[in-house]
């Protein structure tokens, strides 16, 4: 095959100008571009990050278990204002809200702004008494379950946005609420491994619902405490040693060493027997492995059970483990709800509860928040 | 076999740890505890559990002449499922003893053998009668299902690990009462081996040679009840123990005299379950397996097998 010299000429010139009017195509549109400059206002959240810009506020969401899958959602500061690429316009006249987890409902609440709940699930998992009662006189929808919500419900009630826990990667009806208008944004939480990364999530709905300033302030008390207790502990000598989690089947599940209890046991001066382990969710071994690693726990926190014999009921082996004969065995369970609730936001109450439990000369166990003795 | 299961598990047990566990006993020693409270009970429960079943099996596949019958197939241990989701779903107190709940899996076992034995009476077709079997365990599947949806977070989790089954729960004061429950049936089975040798050469003839047939019947849907609703109360559903052991039974056997069929059963199901269980062991530190899931894992292709079999 033969190529004259004009020819390529001819095809270069093509090159070119298809380059040229991809340039002119690129220099006219209107995209918007994200700022450079970040101003991030979350610290110790993996999955979470805010910036408030000049011209809005960015709010990036990341899958905890899915590297490359992000949310992106943003609030205009003007009315005039462009929504860059990729991210989702979230308007803030008048919010209302879907909210699928008790935490979100604290979240709110701390900020004043339960008003803005409209529909929620699992009632009988809810400690804040305002929000009961509004499901009682039918002021807010209980949706059930999160995973099957009924699509009718949610169209009549129209809010701005459903925020759910983010179990599976997208909301069940998430492609019907899209073509709606109906936004849908994942909340992780619980999936936060640091005490006050969880905290941080309040920084959200603060934003959502324009009152940063109070999320803010909020945020600054409950780390100046929960880093002060953390210091009152710091350098004792006693650091008693901790067995934690509970069997399920024939296995026992325990929080990893480097999980949200793993954390709060560290910073309140235990000394967690999985501490080492690595991971942010649950360990699973056998009974027989607890028994000889928690061979000199001190202490048994979150058996899952109200009192020893509902502890020895479920599994009877229990009571070969040390803290369990010697009576120290600590749960939330007098108020679930409230632990699950209000433990989010206030990290520093589940701190000083823990370092009461294990350091009784530094606090009292008389006023603990959330956590008591089994009966 | 039996030393091989007890000297396995995440904790390494030798031989001292057990010669010294017997010879002296220390309450406070880990390893003791695990050999008598872990170990022993577990071994145990895995002989019973297999052997229990396997002879539930074998009765079944008599009274109905079916290879393919078992307590499993047929609803029994469905039912004993259905009583014992009741009492964890809805968390009736009484249930919750260790009395309670092997009465109601006993209940539930002996109510839903009797349905079955009830449509024996009238339905000569042993497909048709298969057939019944698998409706009423689908009928009960669907209302446990009912039961699940309406239940909270923490009721349905427990009920879902009862459901995987388990040879690990089982304590060693709860032995006795467990062991008594099984003798009575391998007692039991072993009377009825006369009557169950007549039975294979067919009703008539069985009873021409003075079986009563009626409550040959009865004894034996108590006996399977007995069998299959203990084991269901304490250690789970276990699939397809009961359906494949007899058949396997028969095949090394090779014989119909239920004497032996018997003794084969006890043997060869106690043997599969401690094989299963010691692998179970083994593969711990790596990943979770439950029991009735490996069951079925090995027991469903075998049936197959005996399917193709049957039909080549």
């Amino acid at each position: 095959m033969i190529i004259y010299f004009s020819d390529i000429v001819t095809r270069m010139n093509k090159v070119f100008y298809l380059f040229l009017f991809l340039f002119i195509a690129t220099a006219c549109s209107e995209k918007v571009q994200v700022p450079l400059i970040t101003k991030k206002t979350t610290k110790y959240a993996r999955f979470l990050s805010i910036r408030d810009e000049k011209n809005g506020i960015y709010i990036d969401i990341k899958h905890p278990d899915r590297k490359n899958k992000e949310y992106k959602f943003f609030i205009k500061k003007n009315s005039n204002g462009k929504v860059p690429d990729d991210y989702i316009e979230i308007q803030r006249n008048n919010p209302s809200f879907i909210v699928f987890s008790t935490t979100h409902i604290a979240m709110l609440g701390q900020l004043n702004q339960l008003k803005t709940i409209k529909g929620t699930c699992a009632s009988n998992l809810i400690y804040t008494k305002e929000i009961k009662k509004n499901i009682e006189d039918k002021a807010i929808v209980d949706f059930g379950n999160e995973s099957n919500p009924s699509l009718e419900k949610i169209i009549s009630i129209k809010p701005t946005a459903i925020i759910y826990s983010g179990f599976s990667a997208e909301f069940s009806k998430n492609k019907e609420l899209q073509k709606l208008g109906i936004i849908t944004i994942p909340n992780f939480d619980w999936k936060e491994s640091h005490p006050l990364g969880k905290a941080e999530w309040i920084l959200f709905f603060g934003y959502l619902t324009g009152t940063e300033e109070a999320a803010k302030k909020h945020l600054e008390i409950v780390k100046e405490e929960y880093n002060r207790l953390k210091k009152s502990v710091q350098g004792l000598s006693n650091c008693p040693v901790v067995l934690s989690g509970s069997k399920m089947g024939d296995f026992w599940y325990a929080p990893a060493g480097e999980s949200y209890m793993a954390q709060l046991f560290k910073d309140a001066g235990a000394n967690y027997i999985y501490k080492n382990t690595k991971g942010t969710g649950s360990l699973a071994y056998s009974q027989e492995k607890i028994l000889v690693d928690a061979k000199k726990a001190d202490f048994w926190i979150n058996p899952g059970s109200p009192s020893y014999e509902l502890v020895k009921m479920s599994n009877p082996k229990a009571s070969f483990l040390v803290p369990f004969r010697e009576k120290k065995v600590f749960c939330y369970t007098k108020d679930s709800n409230k632990y699950w609730e209000l433990s989010a936001i206030h990290p520093e109450w589940v701190m000083a509860d823990l370092i009461a439990i294990f350091h009784p000369i530094e606090l009292k166990k008389s006023n603990l928040n959330f956590y008591h003795t089994l009966d | 076999m039996m030393i091989v299961h007890v000297l396995s598990g995440q904790i390494s047990l030798n031989f001292s740890d057990i010669v010294s566990a017997f010879n002296t006993y220390d309450a406070t020693n880990t390893n003791h505890i695990i050999f008598f409270e872990f170990r022993i009970p577990r071994m145990t429960m895995s002989i019973l559990s297999g052997s229990a079943l396997a002879v539930s099996g074998m009765l079944m596949q008599t009274l109905f002449n079916n290879p393919l019958a078992g307590p499993y197939v047929l609803g029994i241990n469905s039912g004993a499922s259905l009583i014992v989701a009741l009492t964890l779903l809805t968390g009736i107190p009484f249930f919750t003893s260790d009395f309670g709940l092997i009465s109601g899996a006993l209940f539930g076992a002996l109510l839903f053998g009797s349905i079955i034995l009830f449509f024996s009476f009238y339905i000569r077709s042993h497909i048709s009668l298969l057939l019944i079997g698998l409706m009423i365990s689908s009928f009960v599947g669907a209302i446990i299902t009912t039961l699940e949806s309406m239940s909270a977070a923490e009721q349905l989790k427990s009920f879902t690990f009862w459901s995987f089954g388990s040879l690990q729960q089982t304590t060693l004061n709860q032995l006795p009462l467990i062991i008594t429950g099984c003798f009575i049936g391998f007692l039991g089975s072993l009377l009825l081996s006369k009557p169950l040798n007549a039975m294979v050469l067919g009703e008539t003839s069985a009873k021409s040679l003075g079986i009563h047939i009626r409550s040959f019947r009865i004894w034996i849907i108590a006996i399977t009840a007995l069998l299959t609703g203990t084991i269901t109360a304490f250690c789970g559903p276990i699939a397809f123990v009961g359906l494949a052991i007899p058949n396997l039974t028969r095949m090394i056997f090779q014989t119909q005299n239920h004497q032996y069929l018997l003794l084969g059963n006890l043997l060869i199901g106690g043997i599969f379950m401690l094989t299963c269980d010691t692998i179970i062991q083994l593969v711990e530190p790596y990943f979770v397996l439950p029991i009735n899931a490996f069951t079925s894992l090995i027991g469903a292709p075998f049936v197959v097998y005996i399917v193709l079999k049957k039909l080549i």
